[in-house]
């Protein structure tokens, strides 16, 4: 049997996190679509939100069915302009999440409401992942969630109301997330149990209904942003959590959060390390899934398996399985294969072509889309790294206020006060994050080789520029306060 | 270091001017230094009353000196004092010293900086209930409404934050010049001529230049940022002495008081130097005045020379314009430069006029979004909502609020210190409290400035997302407590990339425009 590099790169994907984190298109409203539908077990299919949305100048409107037109009272002289230019300004709404397509497949609408849920063919067992964290918590988020996505009077659902409130409803695709087959992702020292417990910190903070409504957009963004970094931190040290006990690190994959307000220093360049660091642990993440995928094919068996007759396979054009239609793109293939097979230095043949398949899946040529590649894509996208688009050499960790605030939310009791510092120990005990407030930041790195240079300008700029640039988003935020004598007193109630 | 009382009078202020305020400076000396407040007599009466006081700060906010004023006439054997808390290494020590002395009734002043107060207040209030009180009234030294905290017991125990201190105070500045220019920098003069000092002196001591400082400073005080006594007297003593201890009898321009008055290191020479030199300060007549004046005394011909030859002595001019105006007889008052300066906020701040200003606030508000339709008499909520990490292609709107739900509050003192400290709020809430707890959007002068550039029609395209964001949240805040039907509305549509605004009516599951 071939090595269909894909279905090999997705299988090690799942046997490493639970989930085929293989999606070029994941967005977080495709989380949001899942983890929303989820929790209540129900979507709709809002066919005429969709025709309603397609581009006018894919579908004018005077190709709109009669059930649409209908429900437009205007100047029948100039109705179909009229909608044409209502069509363009509303589908941005629906749109601004950039996840609507001229196909309905991979499509999501943003949602304030389960009219807009549809069932998501993207981001399906990532978003099963998330909404598995909130299921864990003793809080009660689901029926907080319930009761803002039922509630239907917020202007995006009154808006859309006529086009999406007779549309089918139908029971969603409902399934528990099974977790990874490396091991229980759950287990005590793990970073999920912390991200559960964040969930149900979270919880605390959204509103409850008042006067029967609850309308209030920002609780289910604030879940999702959560979500997001949750699914960030998840990725980022599940490595550490499968590999040999023997090499694990006790502390959690370092998160150096970049405040300097510049890109050119220390905590930058280390932050930058950080973000090169995940990257690492998630491909090393896929490498040991590739080799628990490779041995349960039966590669392992050196009978069938042996140097000279992965040679032979290679030569014969048979070891993969490879969708090509030219020969000689086909040859190049396998000739890089073979390179890769050969260079590798490892002693077992099992690991070299452990190796070279990882090596290969991560190669450009071969097209698949890799856990690294979904990961930073995704961090840009739900606002955990900048900058945005495809500059990863560029990248550092420096979240937008919105993702900083669900952070913080995630942490803090209502009404909990506690001196900055404390923060900053919580943040990294439970999450890996790092800002510079604390003593034990440098031995966190250090323990993960990632060093903060010394600047020939400014003295300690973690400890100094880098903190003082979190301070001041947490003091912006409305979340803390300064006072004398370096003290800064942090409450969700300052606010 | 010690100023020792050996000093002359001008030798101290000189220590002072470099900032020798160290808290070692002795009882004669913090006597001669000492500017009597509303403070002291508030300081009185509690002890009189029996009544513990925090007087709670940054450095510099006057805590140690209030409370060495105050031994001579109230002594330690009857009295407590905590005149430096960080001699504690333990604040469960000082918190526990401090219960015994408050059970017992023992009246007194504590001087606590803010932060470790609100440590000891944060982390010890489950084991000691006075902290609790020390709490609600550090949360409530400033309030929005009078019966905000009304019911916090100040019978025992009272704070102050004197962070909220407004110490350039026309009455507080007049009493610092007078004390300085003619108490201190007088005397120890055993030269032939006039020295600096003297110079500078004799200038402060004048009437006319003397109410010019105080406006200028009272102007400065407009922009915010905390100062402190010991600013003050740090400005005011460096702008006598340059912190030159040596009498200078030959000195030109540079050690003159009003250039002096924006060379200095300090709060107060910072902030004169962002906001009260050129351009900052423009007038066509007094500019053009000085700067012709500036020519003539320069020779001037060269004209790519006048940024290197004009320029430094032009600024001299205006410098000493600010001061002089009477004695250089331009035919303008220095006051007419502050024209320009940013009295919209400071109207709205002071509530110049009540109704007005809360209809012109929604007005800029509502102008944010839809500048060319700005209602007065509602306020347009608008919602932006995507999950993504950039800012949305459409805002929407359903609802707007008529202003009756919205005040505007202006911050003050709690009653039970007003009398203490003189208070000047650095910004107005802008409070919707229809249903239960108030939700404020904080008006301070960087909103409202940002306001005052939309309602001028800059781009939607350009303007900060920071201050949308702010708003927005309000907006989301206050939609969450309205009632509306969820079957019909007239919902707005802005697209953010075009400003185009779609409207459109819902009703019995047909769209009308």
């Amino acid at each position: 049997m071939s090595l269909e590099l894909n279905s090999v790169n997705g299988d090690a994907s799942e046997w490493a996190f639970g989930f085929k984190a293989t999606s070029r298109s994941l967005k977080p409203v495709h989380v949001a679509q899942v983890v929303f539908g989820h929790s209540l077990g129900h979507v709709h299919s809002p066919d005429l939100l969709f025709e309603f949305a397609e581009k006018p100048s894919k579908t004018p409107s005077e190709e709109l069915s009669d059930e649409i037109k209908d429900k437009f009272e205007f100047d029948p002289r100039e109705k179909n302009e009229q909608l044409d230019q209502l069509r363009q300004t509303l589908r941005k709404i629906l749109a601004n999440d950039n996840a609507l397509y001229a196909s309905q497949r991979g499509s999501a609408p943003t949602c304030t409401s389960d009219w807009f849920l549809i069932n998501p063919t993207a981001g399906v067992t990532v978003g099963r992942f998330v909404h598995h964290l909130i299921k864990q918590t003793d809080s009660e988020l689901r029926e907080k969630l319930a009761d803002q996505l039922t509630d239907h009077h917020d202007s995006i659902s009154v808006l859309f109301r006529p086009l999406v409130k007779e549309a089918e409803k139908d029971t969603a695709t409902v399934k528990t997330w099974q977790g990874p087959d490396a091991d229980g992702a759950l287990k005590e020292g793990h970073i999920a149990p912390e991200l559960v417990d964040g969930f149900g910190t979270l919880s605390h903070h959204l509103k409850e209904p008042t006067s029967g409504a609850v309308n209030y957009p920002r609780d289910l963004r604030r879940v999702i942003k959560f979500g997001g970094f949750a699914l960030y931190a998840y990725m980022a040290n599940r490595h550490n959590e499968i590999r040999d006990e023997a090499n694990q690190r006790p502390l959690r994959a370092p998160l150096l959060l970049n405040y300097t307000g510049g890109d050119e220093n220390p905590v930058a360049n280390a932050s930058g390390e950080c973000y090169d660091n995940v990257g690492t642990e998630v491909q090393a993440a896929s490498r040991l899934g590739v080799e628990a995928i490779l041995d349960t094919r039966g590669y392992r068996d050196s009978t069938e398996y042996d140097e000279d007759s992965i040679f032979e396979k290679i030569e014969a054009q048979e070891l993969l399985d490879l969708n090509r239609n030219s020969d000689s793109k086909l040859q190049e293939d396998y000739d890089t294969f073979r390179y890769l097979f050969e260079g590798d230095p490892a002693d077992d043949v099992f690991d070299r072509l452990v190796n070279a398949v990882t090596d290969a899946i991560h190669q450009s040529r071969y097209k698949t889309y890799t856990p690294i590649d979904t990961i930073q894509t995704f961090g840009w996208r739900s606002g955990i790294v900048k900058p945005r688009g495809n500059r990863a050499n560029e990248r550092r960790l420096a979240p937008d206020p919105e993702i900083l605030e669900a952070i913080l939310l995630s942490v803090l009791d209502p009404g909990e006060q506690l001196p900055l510092q404390q923060l900053c120990d919580r943040l990294r005990e439970r999450y890996g994050i790092i800002v510079g407030g604390t003593d034990t930041d440098r031995a966190h790195l250090d323990q993960w080789d990632i060093s903060v240079g010394t600047s020939t300008h400014e003295s300690d700029p973690l400890s100094n520029r880098n903190y003082e640039g979190f301070k001041n988003a947490v003091i912006d935020l409305g979340f803390a306060q300064e006072y004398a004598d370096g003290v800064t007193i942090v409450s969700t109630t300052i606010q | 270091m010690a100023t020792e009382r050996t000093q002359t009078d001008k030798d101290f202020l000189a220590e002072l001017a470099r900032g020798g305020f160290a808290e070692s400076l002795s009882p004669h000396q913090r006597r001669q230094i000492h500017i009597e407040t509303n403070l002291d007599s508030f300081l009185r009466s509690a002890l009189d009353d029996g009544k513990q006081v925090v007087l709670t700060g940054n450095p510099g906010d006057g805590k140690t000196q209030h409370i060495l004023m105050l031994q001579d006439e109230y002594p330690e054997e009857d009295y407590f004092y905590l005149l430096d808390a960080s001699e504690y290494a333990d604040y469960g020590d000082l918190i526990d010293e401090w219960q015994h002395i408050f059970a017992n009734d023992t009246p007194g002043v504590l001087a606590i900086n803010d932060g470790p107060l609100y440590e000891m207040a944060t982390e010890y209030q489950e084991d000691y209930d006075f902290l609790k009180t020390v709490q609600e009234q550090l949360q409530n030294q400033i309030v929005y409404d009078a019966d905000d905290g009304d019911d916090i017991d100040f019978r025992d125990l009272v704070i102050v934050d004197l962070n909220n201190r407004d110490v350039l105070t026309p009455s507080v500045i007049t009493t610092a010049i007078r004390k300085f220019a003619s108490e201190f920098a007088t005397e120890g003069h055993n030269h032939s001529g006039r020295c600096h000092i003297q110079y500078n002196a004799e200038k402060l001591q004048n009437e006319t230049i003397q109410e010019n400082i105080v406006d200028f400073l009272t102007e400065l005080g407009h922009y915010g940022g905390h100062i402190t006594v010991r600013d003050l007297l740090n400005y005011l003593c460096y702008i006598l002495t340059a912190g030159l201890k040596e009498c200078q009898t030959s000195f030109g321009e540079e050690l003159k008081y009003y250039n002096l008055a924006f060379e200095g290191q300090g709060s107060i020479f910072d902030l004169a130097r962002e906001r009260f030199q050129s351009p900052q300060l423009v007038h066509p007549f007094v500019d053009s005045r000085l700067w012709a004046d500036a020519e003539q005394e320069t020779s001037f011909s060269d004209r790519d020379e006048a940024d290197t030859v004009v320029e430094p002595v032009f600024n001299q001019k205006k410098r000493r314009f600010l001061f002089e105006d009477a004695l250089m007889d331009i035919g303008y008052e220095s006051r007419s430069l502050y024209q320009n300066l940013e009295y919209d906020f400071i109207n709205h701040r002071n509530g110049m006029s009540r109704q007005g200003n809360k209809e012109q606030l929604i007005k800029l508000l509502n102008g944010y979004f839809r500048p060319n339709n700005a209602k007065r008499s509602e306020l347009q909520l608008w919602l932006s909502h995507s999950y993504r990490s950039k800012s949305s292609l459409a805002l929407l709107s359903r609802t707007a609020i008529p202003k009756t739900d919205f005040e505007i509050r202006r911050p003050k003192l709690h009653p039970e210190i007003s009398d203490a400290i003189a208070y000047t709020p650095s910004h107005t809430a802008f409070e919707y409290a229809r249903n239960g707890t108030p939700i404020r959007l904080r008006i301070d002068r960087a909103l409202y400035r940002s306001l005052g550039a939309f309602d001028a029609d800059i781009p939607y395209t350009l303007r900060s997302r920071d201050v949308e964001q702010q708003i927005l949240e309000f907006m989301e805040e206050v939609e969450y407590h309205e009632t509306y039907s969820e079957e019909t509305g007239t919902i707005s549509v802005k697209d953010t990339e075009t400003g185009r605004v779609e409207r459109v009516d819902i009703n019995d599951n047909i769209y009308r425009r």
